[in-house]
């Protein structure tokens, strides 16, 4: 794999206005990533992290510059056609894990699919699946505080992937863990990269992280400062 | 569509304002059903009463049977005119009546004018649903009455058995409680015609005749008849039309309502935006991640619009349910010409029904309206970086 680009961005740039100052995020970002890579977005806070997460996932537009996903133009999306994109292509992980917490596992899994035409049994298998893949068969009644922070996050990944989206965005995944916990997510997430050949962008703090990653870029004061591509990701840990 | 589960859950997690916000609209519009009821009430009983082939008959120029005396001789030709319906016997459904207003005493002593209609036979079948519910009708010419069981329960010596006295010359013996339908007879006490003829002395006049018309073509006739002829020359009222005109004590009723219910409503919105706005505040992230999975602008307006009026729904529903009991309530009122005390049976009914619904949408949508607005509004990734 790796022949098409996944993601593109020209000449991108981002800045935020504040009464009368302009505060620049992202400077001049030209970046093309592949089909299937996993990518790890690394830098000191504030650098620009999440801001280029969220434009890469459509939350977010540029102030100048394109942004191209899976051949779409996002610059060229509506706000409505943006929101439709999202709920089509992109599967959300976020540090909190951002679970609703009235509703139980299942129908946590199940909120994305309720935006699709799928009826209620392929709804009903389709969570089934997606918890599976993440290990938490059994679970499905429990609510987000009956369950571990792993668990917890576990779920937010049955969420990402329940429609079977085409780029999976994690901003900083494993911030709430333990090491323990945060090496069988990752352990997940390069599951999902490697057997479902999902696009994945993941913001990490962490080296060891990036290290599951098959590309690092580091990200400083808005600029992209280094892209360190390896040879084979460091397999998981044992 | 955002699952209604989650609203109703968020609902159950936070009961205790919703409880405190259940509790604030049930009982506006709780509020809002008794007085509604009784404009139900009182307009449910002119409509009753109002039979559409009956005549009263009335002096010209007269607007109520206690100011429309005539003399007894024409009274006693009215009730031979040919037109008017029969009952199974053959009797003619017409019957000569006079008020009397004497003034009784209620059971906290307190005073107040009442009715007394003398009634011949024919007076029950011209009212709706005439039925003696306990004791017996009364007997002609011995002094006796009957009386609604609102009546009964207000007045000292309306019990069967009691007797009302009405000054020296004036005293019935009650045998008997009857209801008429809910209508305006009902706030009446009836006693024989001759005997009310007797005490109050007023003999050779009536208040007015009753009477009704077999058909519709007779019904044109006798009217003709009675408002044309030379040896009447009455006033015809027809008994909708004539109740309709008693009905001011309902539009006043309604008016002041109407007045009450908005400001309440106003009131109660504002309880509802309160508590939608903590809901929204409080559950910023979930928006924020919600919207980033794809559901629309639309989608979170709808969902917290929908929780709003399900809130209200819940108060404004334990207020309907809450006004239930109240069904067996009566309210004692003047009549605005006579000042005469009139019996206003609570009545949960349409119009009592319809501003309690009004009220429920209008507490949900617009107290809703604005926090669901604010959570629409909210920018995806500013929401996701709250908290
Ligand atoms: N809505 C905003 N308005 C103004 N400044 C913002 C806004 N969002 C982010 N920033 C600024 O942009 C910079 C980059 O933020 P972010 O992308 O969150 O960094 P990181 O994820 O690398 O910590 C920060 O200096 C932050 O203060
Ligand atoms: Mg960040």
């Amino acid at each position: 794999m790796g022949a098409a680009t996944s993601i593109e961005l020209y000449n991108v740039s981002k800045e935020y206005h504040r009464d009368a100052f302009t505060i620049p995020v992202l400077v001049d970002l030209d970046l093309s990533v592949d089909e299937g890579e996993f990518l790890a977005l690394m830098g000191p806070s504030g650098s620009g992290k999440t801001t280029l997460l969220n434009l890469v996932a459509g939350l977010d537009r540029a102030t100048h510059g394109e942004v191209i996903v899976h051949g779409q133009d996002l610059g060229l999306l509506s706000e409505a056609q943006i929101t439709r994109w999202r709920a089509d292509n992109v599967g959300f992980i976020f540090q909190t894990y951002n679970l609703i917490p009235v509703l139980t596992a299942f129908e946590n899994v199940e909120l994305p699919l309720l935006l699709t035409s799928l009826s209620r049994k392929r709804r009903r298998q389709n969570v089934a699946t997606a918890l599976r893949i993440v290990g938490l068969e059994g679970r499905e009644h429990h609510y987000p505080r009956q369950l571990s922070g792993g668990q917890e996050q576990r779920v937010a990944i049955a969420r990402a992937i329940v429609t079977d989206p085409y780029l999976l965005v994690a901003d900083e995944p494993t911030g709430d863990l333990d090491r323990t916990t945060a090496g069988e997510i990752l352990d997940l997430l390069q599951l999902l990269n490697r057997e479902f050949e999902k696009t994945i962008v993941m913001v990490t703090h962490d080296p060891l992280a990036a290290l599951r990653a098959g590309r690092t870029l580091h990200l400083d004061k808005g600029r992209l400062v280094d892209d360190v591509v390896r040879e084979a990701s460091v397999p998981a840990l044992p | 569509m955002i699952p209604l589960k989650y609203n109703l859950r968020n609902l159950r997690v936070r009961w205790k304002t919703t409880a405190m916000t259940m509790l604030g609209t049930g009982l506006v519009v709780w509020s809002a059903c008794l007085l509604f009821g009784l404009v139900d009430g009182l307009e449910h009983s002119l409509k009753v009463s109002g039979e559409p082939l009956d005549l009263i008959v009335m002096r010209p120029g007269s607007t109520n049977e206690t100011t429309g005396g005539f003399a007894s001789s024409k009274a006693d030709q009215l009730l031979t005119l040919p037109g008017i319906a029969r009952d199974e016997a053959g009797h003619p459904m017409a019957a000569e009546e006079i008020l009397n207003i004497p003034i009784a005493v209620r059971g906290n002593g307190t005073r107040t004018n009442v009715i007394v209609r003398g009634v011949q036979p024919a007076s029950r079948r011209l009212r709706p649903d005439f039925r003696i519910i306990e004791g017996r009708d009364l007997e002609p010419g011995k002094g006796e009455c009957i009386v609604s069981s609102a009546t009964s329960r207000r007045f000292r010596g309306a019990q069967i058995g009691g007797r009302l006295d009405f000054g020296d010359r004036e005293a019935y013996q009650v045998v008997g409680i009857f209801t008429a339908g809910g209508s305006s007879a009902e706030s009446e006490i009836w006693a024989d015609f001759q005997d009310v003829v007797r005490n109050t002395g007023r003999s050779g006049s009536v208040s007015c005749v009753q009477l009704r018309a077999a058909d519709r073509s007779a019904y044109d006739k006798l009217r003709e008849a009675i408002e044309g002829e030379a040896r009447f020359k009455l006033a015809a009222i027809p008994e909708p039309v004539y109740f309709l005109n008693q009905s001011r004590s309902s539009v006043f009723l309604k008016g002041a309502g109407t007045l009450i219910a908005v400001l309440l409503t106003i009131g109660a919105m504002f309880a509802a935006a309160n508590t939608m706005f903590a809901a929204v505040s409080t559950r910023t992230r979930e928006i924020g991640t919600m919207r980033a999975l794809g559901f629309s602008r639309r989608d979170i307006l709808i969902c917290f619009l929908g929780e709003s009026l399900i809130l209200c729904a819940l108060g404004g529903a334990g207020g309907v349910l809450a006004a239930i009991p109240l069904n067996a309530w009566t309210y004692e009122t003047s009549d605005f010409n006579s000042f005469a005390s009139v019996m206003v049976a609570f009545r949960l009914g349409p119009t009592a029904l319809s501003v309690a619904i009004g009220m429920t949408l209008a507490m949900g949508l617009f107290g809703g309206m604005m926090p669901a607005l604010r959570a629409v509004r909210l920018e995806v990734i500013a929401a996701l970086r709250e908290r």
